[in-house]
């Protein structure tokens, strides 16, 4: 007694009385699908695996550069196992590799089953014919007509389902199986393949190489050429320019250059002092007359010996006085006026008067004049001379700039040169490791062992299979008495008397002479 | 006719060869698979 989820009682009794009534159906049931079973594993054609062992360790590749763990920061990533695994399934399992195979060992030739008793025999071909109709209507029903058989075709795919690659333990072998009816053929089968497989990677490889290698020479030639251009082109641009070097002209240039621009201030500075002078003796021309006075006679000018002696008169009077009085005197002071008034009017009158006189040319006058001319020469000549620097100067400025720019042709043709030859050594060296790979004669992958002859079968398991189906058969078996159930309309117990007529049961009869005796009525029962 | 294909023989046989089916699919189905 056990209760569901709702609460409701729920009584097991009455279900184990029905696999209990149906025991010996179920046993029938689950008997007869496991000895089929065991049959089944008897008739059908044995399987054999034969298998080879293939290691894989890729050949660590020459170079002359030392070895970067790094890329972008971060450690290169190493190719995992597993993708090598799945890489080598994939090329066992290629049209190529299994093409061979059935060629060389004539898979797609129906080969003749072993001798066999009749039984198996005609299970055989019953099967074999099931199997075609069966093929013909799934191709109706996929494709809508028949395709046409291709043999070849047929035993590739057979032989792609029974061949496997498997990593064995994460190590760097593989363990490559092939599945067969006969044992001698799957070891040849596995054998082949395996060979196969070697030389599809070798060829891979060398294939590879082989065109880096060329990829590489056809790199070095146009290199070569490059350089040989450039050189020639550096060589000739040395002649043309005729210079042995630059630089050196260059200097020569610059100190020249600086020489004249000295000899040019010195000529500045000469002009500068010679213009003063010139200036200067334009002045003192200026003051100097042309002409002197070369000879003259005068005569007192009588006015101006009065005025003096009355000049000297009153001067007399004055110191007379200022015995007497203070210079604050009136007196003083009013003589002191007579005085200046008598000094200006001496002034104004001229002491002497010219009556006669002749002039010549002045000697200062011709001396400053012949400097004047002298200097403007000079000036002339100095100004020329400075002139003559200047465009000197201007043309040697220029040379060295145009120096300059050759200088810089030079170096860019120079470093062209310096990067081609360059980049020259370092595809030769990675030609001369290409040339090393390519002539690598040891393989990536190396068979370990030829495949040996399997003694016994792989498939079928027959425990595996008798045990499925009993299980199966069993569950199932349960199922088909339940629905057997189901549909049983008979009455067999009190309980289900008392629930169909709503009324209680005062009485029963027991069964007579079935030796039974648990208060079981028999309604219904079959004859 | 009801009668006999309720009789005890009928129902058995008809088990035994739904259990013979049953077996045959599951090797068929056992080899296909690989085993």
């Amino acid at each position: 007694m056990t209760t569901n989820d709702t609460g409701e009682s729920f009584d097991l009794r009455p279900h184990l009385q029905i696999v209990a009534r149906f025991k010996y159906l179920i046993l029938t049931f689950c008997v007869a699908a496991a000895l089929t079973s065991l049959a089944m594993t008897y008739v059908m054609s044995e399987k054999f695996q034969a298998y080879t062992t293939v290691l894989y360790q890729p050949a660590e590749t020459v170079s002359f550069r030392p070895k970067e763990r790094d890329a972008l920061g971060f450690p290169t990533p190493l190719v995992s196992l597993e993708s090598i695994g799945n890489t080598l399934d994939e090329l066992v399992k290629s049209d190529a590799a299994l093409e061979t195979v059935v060629r060389t060992l004539r898979l797609d030739v129906k080969r003749p089953r072993p001798p066999a008793n009749w039984f198996i025999t005609t299970f055989h071909s019953v099967k074999d014919t099931a199997k075609e109709y069966a093929g013909n209507t799934w191709q109706l029903l996929r494709y809508g007509r028949l395709i046409e058989k291709n043999p070849f075709a047929e035993a590739i795919t057979n032989l792609r389902k029974n061949v496997s690659t498997a990593r064995t333990a994460k190590a760097y072998t593989f363990r490559l199986a092939a599945i067969d009816s006969d044992p001698a053929i799957a070891a040849k089968i596995a054998d082949l393949l395996a060979a196969t497989l070697g030389e599809s990677l070798e060829q891979a490889r060398l294939r590879l190489a082989r065109e880096s290698r060329a990829g590489l020479e056809a790199r070095l030639r146009d290199n070569e050429a490059e350089t040989a251009a450039l050189r020639v082109k550096l060589d000739t641009f040395k002649r043309e320019a005729g210079l042995s070097s630059l630089s050196e002209e260059l200097s020569l240039k610059l100190k020249t250059v600086a020489e004249f621009q000295e000899e040019s201030q010195r000529a500045r500075n000469e002009l500068r002092a010679l213009q003063m002078k010139r200036s200067e003796l334009n002045r003192q021309l200026a003051a100097q007359d042309e002409r002197v006075k070369f000879d003259s006679t005068s005569t007192q000018n009588p006015v101006v010996e009065e005025m003096r002696l009355e000049l000297a008169k009153l001067e007399v009077e004055r110191s007379g006085l200022l015995g007497t009085y203070t210079e604050q005197h009136q007196l003083v002071k009013a003589l002191d006026a007579k005085i200046a008034q008598v000094r200006t009017k001496l002034v104004s009158e001229s002491a002497s008067v010219v009556s006669s006189e002749s002039t010549r040319a002045s000697d200062i006058y011709q001396k400053l004049l012949a400097d004047w001319l002298a200097t403007d020469a000079e000036i002339e000549s100095v100004t020329a001379r400075q002139e003559a620097y200047n465009r000197s100067i201007s043309q040697e400025t220029a040379g060295a700039q145009s120096l300059t720019a050759k200088e810089q042709e030079l170096t860019d043709l120079s470093v062209r040169v310096v990067a081609a030859e360059r980049s020259y050594v370092l595809i030769n060296e990675a030609l001369e490791e290409a040339r090393i790979a390519e002539s690598r004669v040891a393989s990536d992958v190396a068979i370990l062992h030829p495949a040996a002859v399997p003694r016994a079968p792989v498939r079928p398991n027959k425990i595996l299979h008798v045990s499925v189906s009993a299980i199966l058969s069993l569950v199932l078996g349960i199922g088909l008495a339940f629905v057997f159930s189901f549909f049983d309309t008979s009455i067999r117990r009190i309980d289900q008397v008392e629930r169909i007529f709503q009324v209680p049961v005062l009485a029963t009869i027991p069964a007579v002479g079935s030796g039974r005796d648990d208060g079981t009525i028999l309604l219904g029962r079959e004859p | 006719v009801h009668a006999w294909l309720r009789s005890r023989p009928v129902t058995y046989a008809a088990t035994i060869a739904l259990a013979a089916l049953l077996a045959v699919a599951v090797s068929y189905l056992l080899n296909r698979i690989g085993f």
